[in-house]
């Protein structure tokens, strides 16, 4: 088992260079870009002080110079100094990334637990109308575009009826309140975005359950359980749903770039203080430190994620464990 | 053929005809703006009513099917090329060539994929081309992976060696029995791509990042839209609806070919 | 009082489109206690669907009527819930693939142990182990500690098969039903488990029911034999060798039998298993039948001094 860690964390390291060289070459490779925009917004620079602005930043070497120079940092965990503010990036990345956990974990967990209840319910009732209503309606979230879904929210609940807060993770007056009542404001500023990723992320896992589940109770090994007349109770819950969350672990690793990536639209739209708008102000004005800071860093928590659904499946599959 | 094939095609067949006829289907012009009929509701002589420069919303989410359309089938043309491609090669030699594409594949999956279309377009510039490009370079890694898979349990198969032993050539092998065997599965997430790609550009556009006004696309009427959620719903509703018809017909007719490729799955 | 009793045993299944397959259709079956029986025939005779019929295991899309009665408890028609109280008490099962029937998730410990708690209310943890120890030595396995503690996937096939059986008699049941228990195994092993069952049948007083398409284990474990085609019993009796076969189909089936020494030409029986979608009046072997005449085709012949024939070979008893 842990050689299978081991083995699996050196793996992380090729993918992780291939991605920081990637995300480099784009950044830095591209027509356009950070001089130019500064040329244009400030048409009275010189050529000359423009030479010494690209110097500033380290711009006037080489490419793989500059990410020989970056990586150097990087492995001391130092992704340098915003263009914008001059602050530390990994002080910028951190203050975001405790909004991005909450948003991503807190959705993660709700289409994880409803997806299962639904999964499993279905396969129980398979071909119903229960498993037939089910299927129609978390195919319509899987179908459904997630800002346009924000936007007719935030009309309903926010507009027309105003019972949830509109944008932010916080209140105007959130240093006021008591520790209560800011977990409480916090939880109503969560309710509708994650209401929406979890609407969306419905559908791949409560079909991923029920098929598994369906599959698990189609086995030998359930017919021989129930042959063994145990309670069917156990066999459900015991026997076949362990057998039928296996690819659902999987899945689980899977969906993490999406849900990093993907909330930088509604975090755009709900004005979350995440990652993902970090990286979307960052790329707009071309900071590159920080860009280069937000994809890795959004790397590393897929890359992690990735590493932690691959134990659990070791840990539940004997199988895999003891190969 | 089964149910949800059909109800997805037809309704996706109607979309890509509204496309085409765009023309023929309405009299005003998607870019005549006419600032004194600015956000007029729906009525008789605008369908959809009018956007914030008095523009007509019905010519433009009618020319905004054109972009919506295009896009998704340019961009999964594209993923298709290179996921079928790089898929197939690493299926069919294995080895270290096999081992390089998969790396790479693992590099690009776990780049969050947005992160690096938001990156590229920033870069590139938004534009209508960009963004089939951008989209088709993000999205062929689940082909390539499937196709991979499906070439190698191919390859396994009886009829593939015997071709290899009366000396047929290994490109010959690959175009004529083992590409035959992965269309089902490369329609299926041919249907699913054109569904991605179009929820993509709609994203992308509506943070305008995407296809730039003033030509139309749905993304970027809800754009518009966003700014009067409380005076015009028109604004945001029908674009919505537009993107997500479009977006559920393709999903439910990649349903209905994956039974179809697949018929184990119709039974339990 | 009989161990089995099954009487006007109908099963179909209801398949796409409205159509209906017709598995088993009238079987009438009593098994005395200690008994041991041999149910035979090809695929697709509804051989395996009799098995999972006289423990109401049978698939959600299946119909079936009639009765079963096991041990004095009826089968049919009951819940799961009611039915815990027959089967692994009543009557035990292993089943042809003895890797799948096992949970590949759980370890044999854990599959042993939780239906001695939920059978014997066992719950102290040495007790437990003791008792489930002892039943894999039973099942003649010598490294049972081992064994107790690894996964299926670990074990090979003759062991599983060795798990499955002292699983499904680990609560004392006086029935054994086992659907092609060797089937799945290689011919050393076969001898094996086959050894194996004819000790456990003796130490214990079973009453076994052996499902298989081989004829040659058949005899080895049971003298009566019972011979199945298109869901119905064609035969049913002490049948030895292929002179004893008073039906056409049993004596082809004793042909089919590979002769080790080769001395003979490899025979199978011409045609195949007909359409189990539309009953007809008629003897369902007719079609393959060497001896078949005119009534043969015109009317179905009834199970009489069993077997189900109009023109019988004539035998000695």
């Amino acid at each position: 088992m842990r050689r299978y860690i081991i083995r699996r964390l050196l793996l992380m390291i090729p993918v992780l260079l291939g991605i920081t060289v990637i995300t480099f070459c784009i950044v830095h490779l591209t027509p356009g870009g950070f001089v130019r925009v500064n040329m244009e917004m400030n048409t009275k620079i010189s050529p000359d002080s423009m030479q010494k602005l690209k110097a500033l930043y380290g711009l006037d070497k080489p490419v793989h110079l500059q990410y020989l120079d970056w990586l150097s940092r990087f492995v001391r965990f130092d992704f340098g100094h915003s263009f914008t503010d001059n602050r530390p990036v990994l002080e910028k990345v951190l203050e975001r990334l405790p909004a991005t956990l909450l948003l991503n974990i807190t959705s993660l967990v709700m289409i994880f637990f409803f997806g299962t209840i639904i999964g499993v319910t279905s396969a129980l009732k398979r071909n119903s109308p229960y498993d037939r209503i089910m299927t129609a309606v978390t195919f319509v979230g899987y179908s459904m575009p997630a800002f346009w879904l924000a936007l007719v929210m935030m009309m309903a609940f926010a507009v027309k009826w105003p019972v949830l807060p509109v944008s932010g993770m916080t209140s105007m007056n959130f240093d006021m309140m008591s520790a209560t009542e800011k977990v409480w404001d916090i939880a109503r500023h969560l309710v509708m975005p994650v209401f929406i990723t979890a609407f969306g992320g419905l559908a791949y896992v409560s079909r991923y359950v029920k098929s598994g589940m369906v599959e698990a109770l189609t086995q030998q090994y359930t017919t021989a359980a129930y042959a063994k007349g145990l309670p069917e109770r156990d066999i459900i819950f015991r026997n076949a749903l362990k057998n039928s969350l296996l690819p659902v672990i999987t899945l689980l690793g899977l969906s993490l770039p999406g849900l990093i990536g993907g909330s930088f639209i509604f975090e755009t739209i709900f004005a979350w203080p995440g990652m993902g708008r970090l990286a979307y102000d960052a790329a707009m004005t071309f900071d590159y430190p920080v860009i280069m800071g937000t994809v890795t860093m959004a790397a590393l928590l897929t890359l992690t994620g990735n590493l932690l659904a691959d134990i659990s499946y070791a840990l539940v599959d004997p199988r895999i464990r003891y190969k | 053929m089964n149910k949800m094939a059909i109800t997805g095609s037809i309704i996706a067949g109607l979309l890509v005809l509204t496309a085409i006829c765009a023309p023929q289907l309405t009299s005003y012009d998607y870019k005549a703006q006419e600032i004194s009929q600015r956000l007029q509701p729906p009525s008789g002589s605008h369908l959809f009513g009018t956007d914030e420069l008095g523009r007509d919303v019905f010519s433009r989410m009618i020319y905004g099917a054109r972009t919506s359309i295009s896009v998704g089938l340019i961009a999964v043309f594209l993923a298709v090329l290179i996921g079928v491609g790089l898929g197939a090669i690493a299926g069919f030699f294995g080895g270290w060539i096999d081992n390089v594409i998969m790396r790479f594949v693992d590099i690009v999956l776990t780049i969050p994929t947005l992160f690096l279309i938001l990156m590229l377009i920033v870069f590139l510039g938004p534009s209508i081309t960009n963004v089939m490009i951008i989209i088709g370079l993000t999205s062929w890694t689940d082909i390539a992976r499937i196709i991979r898979a499906e070439v190698m349990s191919v390859k396994k198969l009886a009829y593939v060696d015997a071709a290899r032993l009366i000396g047929l050539r290994r490109r010959d092998i690959i175009r004529r029995h083992i590409l035959p065997n992965i269309m089902g599965p490369v329609f299926v997430y041919m249907t699913f791509g054109i569904s991605g790609a179009i929820l993509m550009e709609s994203g992308l556009s509506f943070l305008g990042l995407g296809v730039q006004p003033p030509h139309p696309s749905w993304g970027n009427i809800l754009t518009g839209g966003k700014d009067y959620i409380e005076s015009a719903w028109w604004l945001v509703l029908y674009p919505g609806a537009a993107i997500f018809t479009a977006v559920f017909s393709f999903n439910l007719l990649g349903e209905g070919l994956r039974d179809y490729f697949n018929p184990k799955l119709r039974k339990e | 009082m009989n161990a089995i009793k099954v009487k006007d045993l109908n099963v179909t299944y209801r398949l796409d489109r409205g159509e209906r397959l017709y598995a088993i259709r009238g079987i009438d079956l009593s098994v005395e206690q200690g008994e041991s029986v041999a149910i035979a025939g090809e695929s697709g005779c509804g051989k395996t669907t009799l098995a999972h019929a006289l423990l109401n295991l049978l698939a959600r899309n299946s119909e079936p009527s009639g009765s079963v009665v096991i041990d004095g408890e009826e089968v049919l028609g009951r819940s799961n819930r009611e039915l815990e109280k027959v089967r692994g008490v009543k009557a035990g099962m292993i089943f042809q693939d003895p890797g799948a029937s096992l949970n590949p998730l759980f370890t044999v410990k854990e599959q042993v142990e939780e239906t001695l708690k939920v059978h014997l209310r066992i719950m102290n943890k040495d007790e437990l182990e003791d008792k489930g120890l002892k039943l894999l030595e039973e099942a003649g396995i010598a490294d049972n500690r081992r064994v107790y503690g690894s996964y299926p996937h670990q074990l090979s096939g003759g062991l599983q098969q060795r798990v499955m059986t002292a699983i499904a008699l680990s609560c004392g049941p006086k029935i054994l039903i086992a659907d092609e228990p060797t089937t799945a195994l290689d011919v050393t092993v076969q001898a094996q488990i086959v050894s194996m069952l004819i000790r456990l049948k003796r130490e214990r007083g079973l009453t076994l029911v052996l499902i298989t398409h081989d004829l040659h284990l058949a005899c080895m474990l049971c003298k009566r034999i019972i011979v199945m085609y298109a869901g119905q019993i064609v035969e049913d009796g002490e049948v030895n060798s292929a002179e004893d076969a008073r039906h056409p189909y049993t004596r082809a089936l004793f042909e089919i039998i590979p002769d080790i020494s080769f001395k003979k030409e490899f025979k199978v029986i011409p045609g195949s298993v007909p359409d189990l979608k539309k009953v007809e009046n008629k003897c369902s072997y007719c079609d393959r039948c060497p001896n078949a005449a005119q009534k043969c085709r015109e009317e179905a012949p009834g199970l009489t001094d069993g077997v189900r024939c109009w023109y019988p070979y004539e035998v000695k008893r």
